[in-house]
């Protein structure tokens, strides 16, 4: 009987040591696996961020890709909108007088620089206009040269140096500095 | 008459404290070998889960790259970089000519006070932002003032800088001309 219950004492005392020696190696995997889960996320994080941006870039350029014709389009459109290079300064001439005479003001001088720019088949010119008028058909001929439906970019404005103190009815004389493009013959 | 005779020949010994505190301890430690195997399992299984997502990430992040390098051939080929070139050219001339002078005229006005007026303007694009260089020629120190107040209260014109204050030049009737610059911005 005594013989028999100290076998079963070794047993229980076994499985008790198996049970808590399970219960340490739990623990130990619990403790190290507490810290990777946390990297894994921080990781798997950083590659979505990375992945979104790689997804951003390529859609956008599958978008440009898709409109390649129409940009062509677009850019061989433009350039015909241009002057020719075989009418340039003519149509350039008439348009700002008809431009000046609408806004009631007057192109008194016009100066040309022209620039062939390689590779483009387009002459950029500078024009420098001299415009008399008052202040408010000055601000008209300004706005129709915005307006126009041929290329001007007004690049700057100087008021001619003998102006008294101009007011809104007292005539004044402004340079306007001027750029367009010519289309070369292809 | 009968007597009580006790006939072991050991003394009796009791089991029940070793059974009690096994019996216990195997309960706590049954208890707690179950939650930490629940959550080994569990951490296991989002492991599991995080693996297979950063997998697929992976895998898509791949797929994309041959994407994007199939692209970058394509616009590198020397009829789409010529597009791309007259694009950017032609882009550049719209954002100069779009600079909106009948708005800052209107705008300019409203800081010019009486004794001072322009004499000259010239916006740039700077970094993405307009830089315009006035001058404005003043009758009279008080006018200059005036102006430089407005100019500095003024949201559309900011970051001024005055580069230049000195006397008038000619037979314009001015006392100074001033030369600065500005930030200009239509808010």
């Amino acid at each position: 009987m005594t013989r028999d219950f100290r076998l079963r004492k070794r047993s229980i005392l076994a499985a008790l040591a198996l049970l808590l020696a399970a219960d340490v190696a739990f623990a130990l995997y619990s403790w190290k696996m507490g810290s990777s889960p946390r990297d894994q996320n921080q990781d798997l994080a950083d590659q979505t961020r990375q992945l979104k941006i790689l997804q951003a870039d390529v859609e956008r350029a599958k978008g440009i890709q898709s409109r390649m014709p129409a940009i062509q389009a677009d850019c061989d459109k433009f350039e015909h909108s241009l002057f020719s290079a075989s009418t340039g300064y003519s149509s350039v001439t008439a348009d700002l007088d008809g431009l000046a005479k609408k806004a009631a003001a007057q192109v008194q001088d016009l100066a040309f620089k022209q620039q062939e720019i390689p590779a483009r088949n387009l002459t950029s010119v500078e024009v420098t206009a001299s415009v008399i008028g008052n202040y408010s058909s000055v601000v008209r001929f300004v706005n129709g040269l915005q307006r126009s439906g041929n290329l001007y970019t007004l690049e700057g404005l100087t008021l001619g140096g003998d102006n008294q103190n101009p007011g809104h009815n007292s005539p004044i004389k402004v340079t306007l500095h001027l750029l367009t493009y010519f289309r070369s013959a292809a | 008459m009968r007597a009580r005779i006790n006939l072991a020949t050991k003394a009796l010994v009791t089991h029940r404290r070793f059974l009690t505190a096994s019996g216990a301890i195997a309960v706590v430690a049954g208890i707690i070998f179950l939650a930490l195997g629940w959550h080994v399992y569990s951490a296991r299984k989002s492991e599991a889960e995080i693996r297979a997502k950063a997998n697929e990430v992976r895998l898509q992040s791949a797929r994309l790259e041959l994407e994007r390098d199939a692209l970058q051939r394509y616009f590198a080929l020397p009829e789409n970089a010529k597009v791309h070139d007259r694009a950017v050219f032609i882009n550049g001339i719209i954002d100069a000519r779009s600079f909106n002078w009948t708005q800052m005229f209107m705008d300019l006005e409203r800081v010019l006070p009486g004794g001072v007026h322009l004499l000259s303007i010239e916006p740039k694009q700077v970094k993405g932002r307009v830089e315009v260089k006035l001058r404005v020629g003043a009758t009279s120190e008080d006018a200059k003032i005036k102006f430089l107040r407005a100019l500095e209260a003024s949201r559309e014109f900011t970051r001024i800088a005055l580069d230049n204050d000195g006397p008038a030049t000619g037979t314009t009737g001015d006392v100074s001309t001033l030369s600065l610059t500005a930030v200009y911005s239509r808010i």
